[in-house]
């Protein structure tokens, strides 16, 4: 029972030091934690299924993220906003998440047993098309109707979009407030709704062919599954869902940052769910949802107590980013540790 | 198969630069210093891809030992050739400490050492972060204006050997440079390397990257050999960084090195390196042709008035070519 | 119920030019157990494969002949198995999924859905009833007599517990016409065997069909209907049950050929060379255990079994592969915890079977392969440079050696440069016996010499083998399935059966021994 818990538990006391160092009010940090759950939440059970069927963590949840950006830009560029802008950004994301999650699921095909690193390569070479469309193509050869969006000099899209019309639409919904800590229950609801998404299909003929790839896909084929159909099928569910998270998450920041938007979402969400105690072979909604808090808990408060503890505000973003790889390292090291391969 | 393509694409960026009214001389100088600068870092990737441990993207942990070198001879304001050497020397011997180490986790994990030195990379560089921001150094010259402690991002080599190897014996022809000192420091290293390769070490270490099982079948001891290999390729990563450094002239530290395996990788496989051997051939055409294309690519870019297209370009080059070699080296598997 | 419901005409399968069956024909009437008994080689696993639709043969350029399940004509390239035909398997290594519950596992691609909501649709994206499964699965289970928990996980299972299961989740699937067991009861003790068999007799009566594999002969007698003979590919008798003995049936299954032993001599002294006392090796598939044997100096000792009981498993034990137990001692020293580097000094050498992933540097050329070893380990074929610092490959004395070895062993290359993977089998062979020789060892163990070589080149390596025993005073221990190969070299044959010696015989001793010895069960203790 401790071992299962103990990475969420060294995490949870590493945060309470953190409070108490950093001089933080409870109410603040709980605010941002909330803030940060919501924010933050749908992305990490997108690294869920992928886990569930033996393909480790998808890096490549960074390729739902600009898909999530690319509805957006395309509905800002269009001049749409309102209800009909998010629609279209919607659903343009979610054709694009389908088309490049079948598109990574074929690679990873080609890759058993290294689709961890391939994943992270591909989400590095993404990021390399995306800026060479949106910085190079948008505005000399895919023209633009909205040209505010563009540079001054008429080629390329600038770093930062103001996504006001669809800023806050979903957090402002239901907002409950306790004393001074104000909890966005539409989207507490959401969050949850995805995890008990991705929980009940676990527990459908999909959920279990999924099982069974990630256990052995060759037991898998003894028994008449496709694992090749099952593995492209849970990377496009992830890439959907990472995608989806992702503009959640921009319009609860409300503000586009066109080329460095998208970065590290893969980084912070495997960190928070190596954090709730998941591996790299197994991890759970429960696990996805503990690591969420305990992970952003840590990260809210430890600038401050880097400059409460060493007057360098800069220690504590170093710890921040040595936290997140180095639980990413950890897992890796000791899930792949006496699993030989050959 | 790569390199055909690289180099196609390079000639069409020769050609761009002669339409353009480039000084090709110029660009031909510093193609040279940009091979040797970065081509200790692609040779270090060599022993241990042999060995079958993948292609090294912990290399930040090698460059990192060889950054604590130079600070260390920075720190003492040694100037030129010693100080260049005893940063090297210090630089490789910090290495070999952070191979036992890094070597054990490596082999820990067989099968899957690209992705675990992958975040091992990364989680070090934020790890020496803290280092270098408590270190008590004392040179004002390396440390934060302001506030004067923890070492700046960015340390100037001016005072100290910037260009020492660069301009080492070079022969000046009219207008072109050849940096013999630097090529010759190149030449070395490399030229022990493949001899290196030529010897019974050298020997177990491909037979152990070829195939495991046959040289635990001829009763090697695979462990050690596998953990030599990590040590040369540290130690070399540690010089190579030294090197690089004196060319760019400055020291650059903090999360500099994060991201610097995936160019030197990249180059490998460009030169004709598969994801289980590399020789240095392969290291030296690929280093040549990469760097000429980012070298060529960035005055090109700023004719054409996209200046941030030349980094662009490199990164779907690096990557590119990393996805390429990953997705080749794996057909037949399982799922083939 | 006259419609047989497999029937097979004239089916054969190549591995390139390598002919494994041959004109295979039989029916199998609804009902019927068709029991399938062959030695090593004879292409029963082969069989099973064409007739589950297995990748391996799809991608080797599938069967020849035709094959009717229910008078239908099945097709040969069709995706997936035999599942969708009604056929269902029981695998020798178990198709199970140890992180889910046996009920899981029982109704796998085959659940029942909660709400039949656009059923067609979303039925793979639909809640599954987990309590009617278990109900369903727990049936199941009970109707095979087997009264266990269908909520616990596979993992904590038994092995004969798995067994069931397996067949249980074949049951499940409500058209099963046929079952295939591949060598059911080799992990079976007595008593589930006993239970298996009665479970399998009462589906029958349900008019399955069951084709049975199976090494050992009693069980064989016992329950099936039918038993068919195969023997290097070829069908050497089919028979009713009850028209045929026991002791027939060993000898239909080695064969009863007449073979010249070239070593039938006697040693002139019994001095013991190698002593393994209970020596155990953790081999998944072909574990040993309870091995106790003396080898004696300068004998040719042969070690077969049938695949998977345990001839392997010595070699592989030897050079710390797997776990190992017991006591070793060689020359009379205590070699048990020495590293395979240690042993190889103090004179032992192991040849594994695995030519192509254990025995060579594929991308190296002739001659690296062979003065390898003895070059990292004996600084052989090597010179100093730098005072010793470093050792550099010294070209001349290992070519003189290399060319030594190609001419003794009649190695064909175009040039001892000549890249390893671009031979023919039969002399990557040779290139792997001829390193073993350079290393000169007191006693050598090869497995599977012959495996996979052509005539010549099989007689070229059984003969340099005497020959370096005869001549040097090598002590040989071969492992293999080639019974005819073994009884003409060697001195003393020993018979593994499921993974413990059942017989030392002499090379003369006849069929009905080796076929007797190959198959006894698992409760014996050896000898």
């Amino acid at each position: 029972m401790l071992k299962k818990y103990q990475m969420p538990l060294f995490f949870f006391v590493l945060s309470i030091i953190g409070i108490s160092v950093s001089g933080l009010s409870p109410s603040f940090v709980l605010n941002e934690t909330v803030n940060r759950f919501v924010r933050n939440g749908v992305m990490i059970f997108a690294l869920i299924i992928p886990i569930k069927a033996g393909m480790g963590l998808n890096f490549s949840v960074t390729v739902g993220a600009m898909c999530a950006q690319m509805g957006y830009i395309i509905a800002i560029a269009a001049g749409l906003g309102g209800k009909l802008g998010g629609v279209a950004a919607l659903s343009l994301s979610l054709t694009f998440a389908i088309v490049f999650g079948v598109l990574i699921g074929h690679c990873l095909n080609q890759v058993p047993g290294k689709e961890m690193i391939t994943t992270m390569i591909i989400g590095f070479l993404a990021n390399g098309f995306y800026q060479l469309i949106f910085l190079v193509c948008v505005g000399s050869i895919i023209p633009v109707k909205n040209t505010e969006i563009l540079l001054s000099r008429g080629t390329g899209v600038r770093n930062l979009i103001d996504l006001e019309p669809f800023r806050g639409v979903l957090d402002k919904i239901f907002v409950v407030t306790l004393h001074d800590i104000s909890f966005p229950m539409f989207m507490i609801g959401v969050v949850l709704f995805f995890g008990a998404f991705i929980n009940y299909l676990m527990h459908t003929p999909f959920g279990k062919e999924i099982k069974c790839v990630g256990d052995s896909s060759d037991r898998a084929y003894m028994v008449g599954i496709n694992s090749k159909k099952v593995r492209i099928k849970a990377i496009v569910l992830s890439t959907v869902v990472a995608s989806l998270g992702h503009m959640i998450y921009l319009q609860n920041i409300g503000m586009l940052n066109v080329y460095t938007g998208h970065l590290k979402h893969e980084i912070f969400a495997s960190a928070a769910l190596m954090a709730g105690g998941a591996t790299i072979k197994d991890a759970t909604v429960r696990q996805g949802i503990l690591g969420l808090l305990v992970f952003h808990t840590l990260f809210i408060v430890s600038p401050q107590a880097g400059q409460q503890l060493f007057d360098n505000p800069a220690l504590g973003e170093y710890f921040r980013s040595f936290i997140a790889y180095g639980t990413i390292a950890l897992a890796l090291i000791v899930n792949l540790k006496n699993s030989e391969t050959v | 198969m790569a390199y055909k393509i690289i180099a196609g694409f390079l000639v069409l960026l020769v050609a761009l630069a002669f339409h353009l009214h480039m000084d090709m001389i110029v660009l031909l100088n510093l193609s040279f210093i940009k091979f040797a600068m970065n081509g200790l870092l692609v040779l270090s990737l060599i022993p241990m891809l042999n060995a079958g441990m993948g292609m090294n993207f912990g290399l930040p942990v090698g460059i990192t030992a060889g950054l604590i070198g130079m600070c260390i001879a920075v720190n003492f304001k040694l100037t030129g050739l010693v100080g260049l050497l005893i940063s090297a020397l210090l630089g490789g011997f910090i290495a070999l400490a952070f191979s036992e180490v890094y070597g054990r986790i490596l082999i820990a994990v067989k099968g899957r050492e690209e992705i675990a030195s992958t975040f091992i990379g990364f989680s070090f560089i934020p790890l020496m972060n803290f280092f270098w921001s408590l270190v008590p150094f004392s040179n004002r010259q390396m440390l934060y204006p302001i506030g004067g402690s923890g070492l700046r991002p960015r340390i100037g080599l001016n005072p100290y050997f910037t260009s020492t190897l660069d301009q080492l014996w070079s022969i000046k022809v009219g207008n072109f440079v050849l940096p013999f000192g630097l090529l010759l420091v190149y030449g070395i290293i490399a030229g022990l390397i493949h001899y290196f390769f030529k010897t019974t070490s050298g020997k177990s270490i491909c037979a152990v990257g070829e195939n495991d099982a046959f040289a635990k079948a001829s009763g090697l001891n695979v462990k050690k050999i596998k953990l030599l290999s990590v040590r040369i390729s540290l130690v070399i990563a540690a010089v190579g960084i030294v090197v690089y450094a004196q060319s760019f002239g400055f020291l650059e530290l903090y999360d500099a090195p994060l991201m610097m395996a995936f160019p030197a990788v990249s180059a490998l496989l460009i030169g004709g390196a598969s994801a289980k051997k590399g020789t240095i051939i392969h290291a030296i055409i690929g280093t040549y042709l990469f760097q000429s294309i980012y070298l060529l690519s960035v005055p090109i870019a700023n004719e054409l008035l996209l200046p941030e297209i030349s980094e662009i370009v490199r990164n779907i080059i690096t990557n590119g070519i990393i996805l390429y070699a990953l997705l080749i080296s794996e057909k037949g598997g399982r799922y083939a | 119920m006259n419609k047989p419901i497999l029937e097979l005409n004239h089916v054969g399968k190549h591995y390139g030019q390598h002919e494994v069956l041959k004109d295979i024909n039989f029916s199998l009437m609804p009902g019927k157990i068709l029991g399938i008994i062959g030695a090593n080689g004879s292409g029963k696993s082969t069989l099973m494969n064409i007739i589950f639709g297995h990748q391996v043969i799809k991608n080797t350029g599938g069967y020849t002949g035709v094959i009717k399940v229910d008078g239908q004509r099945m097709d040969v390239n069709y995706e997936g198995n035999a599942t969708q035909y009604g056929i269902g398997m029981v695998h020798q290594e178990f198709a199970l999924f140890p992180k889910l519950t046996i009920a899981e596992n029982i109704k796998l691609g085959n659940e029942n859905i909660v709400k039949d909501f656009a059923k067609h649709v979303l039925k793979d994206y639909l809640l599954i009833d987990h309590k009617k499964d278990q109900m369903e699965a727990q049936e199941k289970l009970e109707s095979l007599g087997l009264e266990i928990d269908a909520s616990m996980l596979v993992d904590h299972m038994s092995i004969s517990v798995k067994q069931f299961i397996e067949i249980a989740r074949e049951l499940d699937r409500n058209h099963l016409k046929l079952l295939i067991l591949d060598e059911p009861t080799a992990v079976l003790n007595d008593k589930d065997s006993q239970l298996l068999i009665t479970a399998l007799k009462k589906l029958v009566k349900k008019g399955i069909s069951v084709l049975f594999i199976s090494h050992r002969l009693e069980e064989v007698m016992c329950l099936c209907d039918h038993l068919l003979v195969l023997r290097d590919g070829e069908t050497v008798g089919y028979y009713e049950n009850g028209s045929i003995t026991l002791d027939q049936l060993a000898i239909e299954m080695i064969g009863e050929k007449v073979q010249k032993t070239v070593s039938n001599r006697a040693l002139d002294t019994k001095e013991v060379q190698m002593r393994f006392e209970n020596f155990q090796v953790d081999y998944p598939g072909e574990a040993l255990e309870n091995f106790s044997l003396e080898i004696y100096k300068g004998e040719v000792l042969g070690i077969t079994s049938l695949s998977g009981h345990g001839k392997l498993a010595v070699a592989k034990g030897l050079i710390g592969f797997y776990p190992t137990r017991g006591a070793i001692h060689m020359n009379g020293l205590d070699i048990t915890n020495l590293t395979y580097q240690e042993k190889i000094t103090k004179g032992l050498y192991v040849l594994c079977e695995d030519r192509k992933n254990v025995g060579l540097l594929l991308e190296h050329s002739i001659g690296e392969n062979i003065v390898f070893t003895a070059q990292q380990l004996y600084r052989k074929y090597s010179k100093p440079h730098f005072g010793g610092l470093m050792k550099l490959y010294d070209k001349a004395s290992a070519d003189k050696a290399v060319s030594k070895y190609c001419e003794q062993l009649d190695i064909v290359c175009r040039s001892h440069q000549q890249v390893v993977k671009t031979l023919s089998g039969g002399n990557q062979q040779k290139v792997c016996l001829a390193r073993s020789l350079s290393l000169e060892p007191d006693i050598l163990f090869v497995s599977e010499p012959t495996r996979g070589i052509d005539i010549a080149a099989k007689e070229k390596v059984l003969q340099s083998l005497i020959e370096s025993n005869r001549k040097d005073k090598m002590t040989l221990v071969i492992a293999s399935s080639e019974l005819e190969e073994l009884k003409r070299l060697c001195d003393r044959i020993v018979v593994l059966s499921e993974g413990r010696i059942s017989a030392i015989l002499s090379p003369d001793a006849s069929a009905k021994e080796f076929g007797l010895a190959f198959s006894k069960g698992g409760s014996s203790d050896g000898l």
